[in-house]
């Protein structure tokens, strides 16, 4: 059967993507996850994978267009199958199961942690001539199929949101505005990316409100317009609606919630292990102030533990790895991911420092400072946060003494940090270091070989310099 | 100064002003003289205008109309009452193929300020040929315009202003308004064209009525209030020109609409708001589908009983603006 292949919806308030490249051309084979196009949204290029197996066919969509989300973009068809009649606008049978069809029309959630919300709405979203719409459709179509009142799709688009995560409750499943309204006042305030330890996840983009286009009523001969002013209908609710009767309580995850939720119970699945090696710090906080005394850039604790594991990974290359469940990579390159927590609780974000084993301090120290600043302006681009090799998160600003830091995975390996403290006054400084590891790939002991070998390179840290 | 009086002598005493006020005015119809009209609307007038300005006419449609239309090119101004608005088909030529178009066609060299007035509407016991509701027809006919008071104020205000344009205007008067009272202005002040008027505030639902129904779309409700429904009834008074822009606002405040005529649906001017209303800038506010109250798409039957099931009823404007505001 051939297989949608469609406008992937990266971030809540996408609304369109632009598709900078295809990375196969028409004709040629793809196997399911392959890359098989590059979207750009607002602010962030991405990866989008083959929904399934096929010869790419039928392409509609050329390089440099932009495209609705839920657009029909291609197909992808089995060896001797035809095109579909696309011309009369009928969408494939959906013979298989409706997680499937989400999955023709998703992007894949492995590589883009932002996978398309499971749709909360009624069967009549895929109805047939939905795609005919949807590619006719320049605006607006990312609602396409969903029934919703005019008034509660002007609502979603002012605040930015999809029908697709709206649960209608008039007939037949319709969104109207009381929808809406019910849907922003309980929506989680955050609207930003991956948490700790998330894969590399894409920054959502500000919603882009395209204000309707007024037109003015065509006027009979010579209607008066003497009349008010237009009134808005209601503003947004601030709380939860009163008696909303019967619903469940609570709320579906927004996508980036659900997509590190989905991805923290990939990284649960994985056998892993944590251990706690507590450090002298003494000479290190003596280094670090001698240089902050002396030289223009400032180094952080952070700065000096991530030079010291990116030294210690190059004597223990098996931390510095990624393993999908079958296939283990040594990683060449220690790609850093540090975790930074973004402003109003908005999340964490995993950018990679990449290359850290070849930058000095300082230069790691500016490398990571450009990272969480942009992190924090909402500016790092997918590729900050892809590939990293292994992963450092520190808690120690909020006075954690240790935790237990889950995998980033297929990073087999991460590094949590707690605070620097003293234990008792007078007594020299100290930080826990928490090794996480999979203990599929690694055994107890180089793990351990390693925290060790990490904790007498920060005990003597001149060796770092 | 304005005192209570009723639709029909609001109509009458609108005509006599401005048969004092301009010698041009005279009134052709039916019975108009001695008789006082099918309806009593010229009552009197006769006595105080004589046969020449109150001219009774033979049973012509066509040739009444067709006299008029002569008599408003050389310079009067013409005001034709239709015994019964229905008969008004006779007259389709003058009204529709002369009197709306030859402003246009001697590029606008004549004119022609006739007025057409039409005791419309149903709810009579008069049948199929006795009770139509026809403004649609000439709503499509470029060149014309049509009011439709509802109230007898309005009834006198805007056909002082008819009298006084210089197209022709059909002038719907529902049969069954004549003997509503309410105040009337003494002094003789045209009300303009294409300016609706909000007869009640409301916040759920719009109900644009005309005519007849905007008073059961006001009964309705009143009663649609009692079940916490905030209904804005909305009349637009001349349906050309319309007020659009009127319609427009009290939609984007309210997001529903439920138009009320007793016209029959099918072709129905109600579907030209809906239009106006759904094409326009109101509608990204709806939050419901547009809903028709009007007419089965059938003949007004004699049998009193089909004939209250056919015309819409205070029942059925209550029924659909509940549907309306549940979403349905």
């Amino acid at each position: 059967m051939a297989t949608r292949v469609t406008m992937p919806k990266l971030g809540m308030t996408m609304l369109e993507g632009n598709l900078e490249k295809w990375d196969v051309q028409e004709g040629q084979h793809v196997q399911k996850g392959d890359v098989l196009f590059d979207v750009m949204t607002d602010k962030v290029s991405m990866e989008v994978e083959a929904p399934a197996d096929g010869f790419l066919a039928g392409v509609r969509v050329h390089e440099g267009d932009s495209v609705p989300v839920g657009a029909l973009m291609a197909y992808l068809l089995a060896d001797g199958e035809a095109l579909p009649g696309e011309d009369a606008g009928q969408p494939p049978e959906p013979s298989a199961g409706a997680g499937e069809r989400n999955m023709a029309v998703s992007a894949s959630p492995e590589t883009t942690a932002t996978p398309v919300p499971n749709t909360a709405a009624p069967p009549q979203a895929e109805a047939p001539g939905a795609a005919a719409a949807a590619a006719a459709s320049a605006n607006g179509a990312q609602t396409f199929g969903i029934p919703a009142t005019p008034a509660a799709r002007r609502l979603a688009r002012e605040a930015g949101i999809s029908l697709q995560d709206v649960q209608g409750t008039g007939r037949g499943g319709r969104v109207e505005a009381e929808d809406i309204e019910r849907y922003l006042a309980h929506r989680p305030a955050a609207t930003a990316a991956p948490a700790a330890t998330a894969a590399p996840a894409a920054t959502v983009a500000p919603a882009a409100t395209a204000a309707p286009a007024a037109t003015a009523p065509p006027a009979a001969t010579a209607a008066s317009a003497a009349t008010a002013a237009p009134a808005a209908t209601a503003a947004p609710a601030t709380g939860p609606a009163p008696g909303s009767g019967s619903a469940p309580a609570g709320v579906p995850l927004d996508p980036v919630r659900r997509a590190i939720a989905e991805h923290m119970l990939r990284s649960a699945a994985v056998p892993q292990v944590t251990m706690e090696a507590v450090v002298d710090m003494t000479e290190a906080a003596r280094l670090r102030e001698a240089i902050n005394a002396s030289a223009d850039v400032r180094v952080s604790y952070t700065d000096l533990i991530a030079r010291a594991a990116a030294a210690a990974l190059k004597r223990f290359p098996g931390l510095n790895a990624r393993f999908d469940g079958e296939r283990l990579e040594l990683c060449a390159r220690i790609d850093m991911g540090l975790a930074v927590a973004l402003p109003e609780n908005r999340g964490l974000v995993v950018p990679v420092v990449r290359d850290a084993g070849a930058l000095s301090l300082s230069e790691l120290a500016v490398a990571r400072g450009d990272l969480v600043r942009r992190a924090q302006a909402g500016t790092l681009t997918p590729d900050d946060m892809a590939g990293g090799s292994f992963s450092l998160t520190n808690l120690g600003s909020y006075g954690v003494r240790s935790f237990n830091p889950l995998l980033n995975v297929p990073q087999v390996a991460t590094l949590g940090v707690g605070a620097i403290r003293a234990p008792a006054p007078g007594a020299p400084l100290e930080v826990a270091l928490c090794l996480t590891f999979d203990h599929r790939v690694l055994d107890g002991a180089p793990a351990a070989a390693f925290l060790q070998h990490l904790a007498a390179l920060l005990a003597q840290p001149y060796r770092l310099l | 100064m304005s005192r209570e009086i009723t639709y029909a002598e609001a109509v009458r005493e609108a005509m006599a002003q401005a048969m004092d006020a301009d010698d041009r005015v005279f009134l052709m119809g039916e019975d108009i003289g001695v008789y006082g009209g099918a309806f009593g609307v010229t009552n009197g007038m006769i006595d105080r205008f004589g046969p020449s300005r109150i001219r009774d006419t033979p049973i012509s449609e066509n040739g009444t109309v067709g006299v008029g239309v002569g008599a408003a090119l050389l310079g009067m101004r013409p005001v034709i009452e239709m015994q019964f608005s229905d008969f008004v088909a006779n007259a389709m030529d003058p009204l529709v193929n002369q009197a709306a178009k030859i402003h246009f066609m001697f590029g606008g060299q004549l004119c022609v300020p006739l007025v057409v007035r039409l005791p419309a509407g149903g709810g009579t016991g008069a049948a199929a040929q006795h009770s139509q509701s026809q403004e649609a027809w000439f709503v499509h006919v470029p060149g014309l315009k049509v009011a439709m008071p509802a109230t007898p104020a309005d009834a006198k205000g805007l056909l002082l202003a008819a009298i006084a344009d210089d197209n022709p205007v059909v002038f719907v008067e529902h049969k069954l308004l004549y003997r509503v009272r309410g105040d009337v202005p003494e002094a003789a002040e045209p009300l303009p064209f294409g300016q609706g008027v909000v007869r009640r505030q409301g916040r759920d639902v719009t109900v644009v009525a005309t005519s007849l129904m905007v008073h059961k779309a006001l009964e309705a409700a009143e009663r649609l209030q009692e079940q916490g429904t905030s209904v804005e009834v909305f009349d637009p008074r001349t349906l050309v020109p319309l007020d659009a822009a009127g319609i427009t606002a009290s939609v984007m405040k309210t997001g529903r609409l439920v138009v009320v005529h007793e016209a029959v649906e099918r072709g129905g001017f109600g579907a030209e708001i809906a239009a106006v209303v759904s094409g326009g800038e109101a509608f990204s506010y709806l939050q419901a589908p547009i809903r028709r109250v009007a007419a089965r798409n059938t003949p007004i039957p004699y049998s009193p009983g089909l004939e209250a099931a056919v015309i819409p009823s205070v029942d059925d404007i209550v029924a659909a603006v509940a549907a309306t505001v549940s979403g349905g």
